[in-house]
């Protein structure tokens, strides 16, 4: 199968500290993958390099075969979905706006389309925001909020999609929920890379695990191989016993 | 959204439209519109005067409004106007040193370059390499205008008293009626600006969320907030060299309108430029006529409705939201 991302020698420096270092790493389409690691490993920073936000200090991306850096914004956001940490409004957006921002990338005109109408009442329907449409995004709580960020990017009918700590601020039901439709969307052949700090919700519902430390790749493969006693150990930095909760189970 | 756009910004050309149709009719000296039609000299040249007085506020407060709300957006501050990034400041500075070496010929002139020289200033200073961000916008606008009114006040204060009234006066704001020729020439330079910030309304609405928010979204953040400031900015020097500094419209219009029409730039822009209109004329006739033959300087009526309108809003922010 050819890999959406192709990566080679990628590092990102701020002064002398290496946010991140990966000599090689690749993503294909129907997979969901989960970018786990503790405070400050590069979890943000790798999906900004995937999503065209940042330019790596060294190393390049390739995207479908080019370099991600030569693919036009317009392009990348047609088929690329960023679900950013957070999202703090200073208008009055109605939750339906929001969702219907979206659709940028497929718009040539001021005006809404059908089928733009018929994609964001798809994706509320799909993150269980439709209740929201016609509040203003601030006055939902930080859980409703992510889910209406999370609709946004639905709404952009794009096949990558890439999201940071998208269950942050959400229930134990709406964390399930979230995990489950994301790993429905890479059932269907999308590619879903998301940074979590859920290692049980990455165990349960993930194809993939990378494990990030300081900006290093410690790990890359299935939960059950990745998720090991030893990676919690020297990784999160917490005892043998407390890992054991996090084990994935056969 | 075909319907939501077109609903409100009918009910502000309608209002702009009786306000151009109405305001030309009332004032101090005697007007018979009949005689005026039929060429009456006195009656005609009455007429000819206020008409074009009240489409200059008109033209003036539709541009200001807009940039108001073109500049919120992009620094994501709803307290910000068409001033905030000093671009009017500039335009005072270069009107100011006109009047203090007696250059008055030149001082639309010498406030266009200004507003000019502040503008370049401040995109010199927010760029950072290539990148251009909200943020370093916002603190290079803000410390240039805090400059560009520290040397007008350097200036006025050397200034003898003659030179000091006139600087004042430029500073209070005016409209006075110019002739059609300047008219005609502001309207070639506003409406294609207002017509292209409207047509990008979509990317004002993504960098209002952010600027990595718009960039995910297609949208390059750097060129879209350079030509976002570039626009705002062009509105507002060329109103402000004809009018000098006109406070507190640029915010309050579009407070106004986001609170009845919510944040959407795509139907605010067109009703923010019909309203803003109808509103600076309004109190254009205001100011010439509440104290006739005493002229009240517009600045000092659009503050007066301000500061009840902001203590409100602060109502409103202590409730929870600052809109």
């Amino acid at each position: 199968m050819t890999p959406v991302y192709e990566c080679e020698g990628l590092s990102v420096r701020y002064a002398t500290t290496i946010a991140l270092e990966v000599p090689r790493i690749e993503f294909e389409p129907g997979q969901l993958v989960a970018v786990v690691g503790p405070n400050g490993a590069g979890k943000s920073t790798l999906l900004n390099l995937l999503a065209g936000l940042q330019i790596p200090s060294t190393g390049r991306c390739l995207f479908r075969g080019e370099p991600l850096a030569s693919v036009g914004r317009r392009r990348l956001a047609a088929e690329i979905s960023f679900v950013p940490q957070q999202v703090e409004l200073a208008f009055p957006f109605t939750a339906g706006q929001v969702v219907m921002m979206g659709r940028t990338p497929h718009s040539s005109g001021l005006l809404d389309t059908d089928e733009d109408r018929a994609s964001a009442e798809s994706a509320m329907r799909r993150t269980g925001s439709a209740a929201f449409r016609d509040r203003d995004i601030r006055t939902l709580s930080g859980g409703e909020r992510q889910r209406v960020i999370l609709a946004s990017a639905l709404a952009q009918s794009s096949k990558v999609l890439l999201l940071d700590e998208p269950t942050a601020h959400l229930d134990l039901k709406h964390q399930h929920a979230t995990f489950r439709l994301l790993r429905q969307l890479a059932d269907e052949g999308s590619l879903v890379i998301t940074a979590t700090h859920d290692l049980h919700l990455a165990s349960l519902f993930a194809h993939r695990v990378v494990v990030l430390h300081r900006g290093r790749l410690a790990a890359d493969g299935l939960p059950e191989v990745v998720l090991t006693p030893d990676i919690f150990v020297s990784v999160f930095e917490i005892d043998v016993a407390s890992a054991t909760r996090y084990l994935p189970r056969a | 959204m075909t319907a939501p756009v077109l609903r409100p910004a009918l009910l502000c050309a309608t209002a702009l439209a009786a306000a151009l149709l109405a305001l030309p009719l009332i004032g101090s000296a005697p007007l018979d519109l009949a005689k005026a039609l039929a060429g009456d000299p006195v009656h005609s040249t009455i007429l000819h005067l206020r008409l074009s007085r009240v489409l200059l506020a008109a033209l003036s407060g539709g541009a200001l409004a807009v940039a108001g709300l073109l500049f919120q957006a992009l620094v994501r501050d709803s307290l910000a106007d068409p001033y905030t990034l000093g671009v009017s400041s500039g335009s005072s500075l270069g009107a100011v040193i006109s009047i203090f070496f007696r250059l008055e010929a030149y001082r639309g002139v010498a406030a266009l370059a200004g507003a000019v020289a502040v503008l370049s200033l401040n995109l010199a200073l927010a760029s950072r390499g290539r990148r251009l961000s909200s943020l370093t916008l916002l603190l290079a606008g803000v410390t240039v205008n805090s400059v560009a009114i520290a040397v007008v006040l350097l200036f006025h204060s050397l200034a003898d008293y003659g030179q000091s009234f006139q600087m004042m006066r430029w500073l209070m704001g005016g409209i006075e009626s110019p002739d059609y020729a300047t008219l005609a020439l502001l309207a070639a330079v506003l409406l294609p600006v207002v017509g292209f910030v409207y047509a990008r309304s979509r990317d004002w609405n993504l960098l209002a969320v952010g600027d990595t928010w718009a960039e995910s979204h297609g949208v390059a953040s750097t060129p879209a907030l350079r030509n976002g400031f570039l626009a705002g900015s062009v509105l507002t020097a060329a109103v402000t060299c004809l009018t000098g500094p006109i406070g507190f419209l640029g915010w309050m219009v579009p407070h106004a309108l986001r609170l009845w029409l919510g944040a959407d730039l795509r139907t605010l822009i067109p009703s923010a430029f019909l309203a803003g209109a109808c509103f600076l004329a309004v109190c254009d006739t205001v100011a010439r006529t509440a104290l006739a033959p005493t002229e009240i300087p517009i600045g000092a009526i659009t503050a007066i409705l301000a500061g009840p309108f902001f203590l409100w809003l602060l109502g409103k922010r202590s409730r929870g939201l600052w809109l």
